[in-house]
């Protein structure tokens, strides 16, 4: 009994207690005048910037996407895109839900990059570039504000543009720097950037993101990461803008930036310790042809034909091509259309290639289709296999020549016409190895066989074409 | 004893609900509500367009800032550019209120239009492989999708591979509309048994659809679209237009045993919704009296004055 009384008036003096009144804020200020001071804040903040700001955008796709923009105070922005010079006017607003955001309301250059139809902006079907126009603000930092895309969670940079960057981006810098970009880096085949030890990474800049590819371990290893020339320093010419990127690592470094030399014309890489590397133009790819060459890889034949390769054939292979050819004209007026170097394993074939001489089928096979063109203008094949073997050195002998068509006179007629490939393919030992593209307007990848000296070493004298598969 | 304990209970609680919840304070309004009352913009020239030539006369909103809430927060969409709101809310003006206005006053108009207008730049990519490009809700909202494909410049645009956007446009909101009509009075039962209803449409070609006794594709999906296209394509593309389908649409349809021309039904659904337009609504579809003109001789010379003054 004195235990219940004992908790009645406990609990009386709880219930007398409970609903005290007195309100303590955490805060100073009510949720509604902090909601106001952000927006407040921000508003000042973006109209604060005198040359208005330099918007930098990494899309969910993986492009960078570049804009310079002034804000006013009645709601308005008028913009230009690093794809569009031409100044643009559009609606924006700052709303705090439950974040301060910045919203771009009407649309603009911004919302053209998220646009879901691929024919505005790229992108795949219903998604676009996967970027934002509206975005939440994230953080400040002297002066730049980060933001993050509310839809797709893209990041943002906003940072106020100087008057210089101002004053050019108003003149269409932005896309400028791009297109030129563009054209310097389009004109080199194969630029890397060469490690101490002598390893090479390929880089290509590209105007929104750069791709690398290098050798780890005998296999290539390719990716991209985000990138843009910048309008900083620009001259007439607009290419001096540093190339910056997100942390591309090679030869134990973290390199962010590419610095355009202008005294030399070309960018050097260059890593947050200040390590400089040119980027320069290999010609050839930084692997080893056999890694995309061969019997079922990427390509398993080479094209050679003297139309199209003009300029990328060895003295003594275009000598004999010639030959061909003339000699062709001299039975009927044939021509010479091409010649096909394709590398099989046997099994891959449905024709069992058979070793004349021994009558057992050739494991590894090289195939050469002669393709010659009859006096109307049809073309024929006349093929030949031979026997392959590598050695150690990775140095290619060919034997057992052994014809695909006894019985046809595809083949019986114009076989004469074809001994001296007969010959630079029989009496010569050859290394696989990538060939200098010299034709004009062409971009082609060209790989081809070399013919090695006593030693093992290569020679000037090759036979090489347009990398395919069939 | 107990029941003291009891009585004892009852004053103690009694006593504590009593004192607990006094409360004499004001609520404090000395400080407004953030946000109360929506966004606020500076009105721009294009905000008071939008108020003299919808919002004043007939009650409508024009909705063109971007409001993921108000569209869809799960795709990806993208807003409308402010040049292309006003010859596309001048296109709706002229070939959709006026031509209502004039054979039902403006009351009507007042009365059975939807209140709201949103706009968006983008279609709305959906699932099954479609873009939506209209939408309807509960007869208060049309949402307008697509609209940055809009170019004033050129009206016979068809660099996306679609046909101009204007008469798109436009039988959308005609489409939309007679589904807010349909709401209110529902069209009548023999419309439903005309022909079969596919289950989906998107794999239905145009050529299929007619043979089947459809005005297009979509129509094939339900009768509730199969009525909204009939008045939408009729009004839109034109009487020719119509009579040209039915004279090549000459294929047999079955349903339920009984067989009639493909020809045949699009006729019996023609008959049907001038009849529901006619008795529900009071409204012509095509001229009856000289006095008087028709849905569609009004439609069809708004469109192309519109089309001639661009």
């Amino acid at each position: 009994m004195k235990k219940i009384l004992f908790l009645l008036i406990i609990f009386a003096g709880i219930m007398n207690t409970s609903c005290d009144y007195k309100m303590d804020r955490v805060f100073d200020e009510s949720s509604d005048t902090r909601l106001q001071q952000y927006v407040d804040h921000y508003t000042n903040t973006l109209l604060g910037s005198p040359n208005g700001w330099i918007m930098t955008i990494y899309t969910g796709a993986g492009g960078v996407y570049r804009f310079w923009m002034n804000f006013s105070n009645d709601n308005r922005v008028v913009m230009a895109a690093d794809f569009n010079s031409t100044l643009y006017e559009s609606s924006y607003q700052i709303k705090v839900m439950q974040m301060a955001m910045l919203q771009f309301d009407t649309g603009s250059y911004l919302s053209d990059v998220c646009d879901p139809q691929p024919t505005v902006s790229g992108g795949t079907a219903g998604a676009g570039q996967i970027s934002d126009f509206e975005f939440y603000f994230m953080a400040e930092d002297y002066g730049e504000i980060l933001l993050r895309g509310r839809y797709n969670r893209t990041t943002a940079i906003l940072k106020p543009a100087t008057p210089a960057e101002a004053a050019v981006a108003l003149e269409g810098a932005l896309e400028k720097a791009r297109q030129n970009l563009e054209s310097y880096v389009g004109a080199m085949t194969f630029p890397v950037i060469e490690g101490s030890n002598g390893q090479k990474i390929q880089i290509n800049l590209g105007s929104r993101s750069l791709t690398y590819q290098y050798i780890e371990d005998g296999s290539l290893v390719e990716g991209s990461l985000y990138g843009y020339a910048d309008i900083d320093g620009l001259t007439q010419n607009y290419l001096n803008g540093t190339y910056y990127c997100l942390d591309l690592e090679f030869d134990g470094k973290i390199f962010t930036r590419f610095e355009w030399d202008e005294s030399r014309q070309l960018y050097v890489a260059v890593s947050e310790d200040g390590d400089r590397y040119d980027l320069y133009d290999n010609q050839i790819p930084i692997y080893e042809l056999d890694v995309v060459f061969g019997a079922k890889k990427d390509y398993n034949y080479f094209h050679v034909e003297k139309v199209s390769l003009a300029g990328s054939f060895s003295t003594e292979f275009l000598a004999i091509y010639d030959d061909i050819n003339t000699k062709l004209n001299a039975l009927s007026s044939r021509s010479l259309g091409y010649l096909d170097f394709r590398l099989y394993t046997n099994n891959e074939s449905t024709t069992q290639v058979v070793n004349a001489s021994t009558g057992l089928p050739m494991p590894d096979v090289l195939e050469v289709t002669f393709r010659y063109i009859n006096s109307t203008g049809t073309g024929y094949d006349a093929q030949w296999y031979w026997g392959i073997t590598i050695d150690a050195q990775g140095i290619y002998t060919f034997s057992n020549m052994t014809q695909r068509q006894p019985d046809r006179t595809n083949e019986n007629n114009t076989k004469s016409a074809y001994q001296k490939a007969f010959d630079y393919i029989n009496n010569n030992r050859f290394k696989l190895d990538w060939v200098v593209n010299n034709t004009p307007g062409s971009s082609a990848s060209l790989g081809g066989f070399y013919v090695v000296d006593a030693s093992g070493n290569a020679t000037n004298s090759f036979v090489g074409g347009t990398l395919g598969k069939k | 004893m107990k029941r003291i304990i009891y009585y004892m209970f009852a004053f103690v609680l009694s006593l504590g609900v009593f004192s607990s919840c006094t409360d004499d304070d004001a609520l404090d309004t000395s400080e407004p509500i953030f946000g109360l009352g929506g966004d606020e913009y500076e009105m721009t020239e294009l905000d008071l367009w939008i108020q003299e030539e919808f919002t004043k006369p007939y009650n409508i909103a024009v909705k063109y800032r971007w409001n993921p809430w108000e569209v869809d927060l799960t795709s990806t969409i993208v807003p409308v550019k402010e040049e292309l709101v006003q010859p596309v809310m001048e296109l709706i003006r002229d070939v959709w209120i006026e031509p209502y206005k004039s054979q039902k006053g403006l009351d009507f108009i007042k009365q059975y239009a939807p209140k709201n207008y949103v706009l968006v730049g983008s279609p709305r990519y959906n699932t099954n492989g479609t873009i939506t490009l209209g939408e309807a809700e509960g007869g208060n909202r049309i949402t307008i999708y697509r609209v940055n494909w809009w170019d004033p410049t050129n009206h016979t645009n068809t660099d996306y591979g679609f046909e101009n956007l204007v008469p798109r446009i436009l039988k959308t909101i005609h489409h939309e509309f007679t589904h807010t009509l349909n709401q209110i009075v529902r069209y009548p039962e023999s419309f439903m048994g005309i022909a079969p209803y596919e289950s989906a449409w998107t794999n239905v070609s145009d050529a299929a659809a007619r043979d089947k006794g459809y005005i297009s594709p979509y129509a094939s999906d339900s009768p509730g679209e199969d009525f909204a296209e009939m008045v939408s394509m009729i009004l839109v593309y034109g009487r020719d237009w119509f009579n040209a389908r039915v004279a090549a649409a000459d294929n047999t349809v079955k349903l339920a045993g009984k067989e009639i021309t493909a020809r045949q039904a699009l006729q019996q659904k023609e008959t049907i919704v001038i009849n529901y337009l006619h008795d529900v609504w009071d409204i012509d579809l095509y001229t009856v009296s000289p006095d008087r003109p028709g849905m569609h001789e009004l439609v069809q010379t708004a469109l192309k004055e519109y089309m001639d003054n661009i």
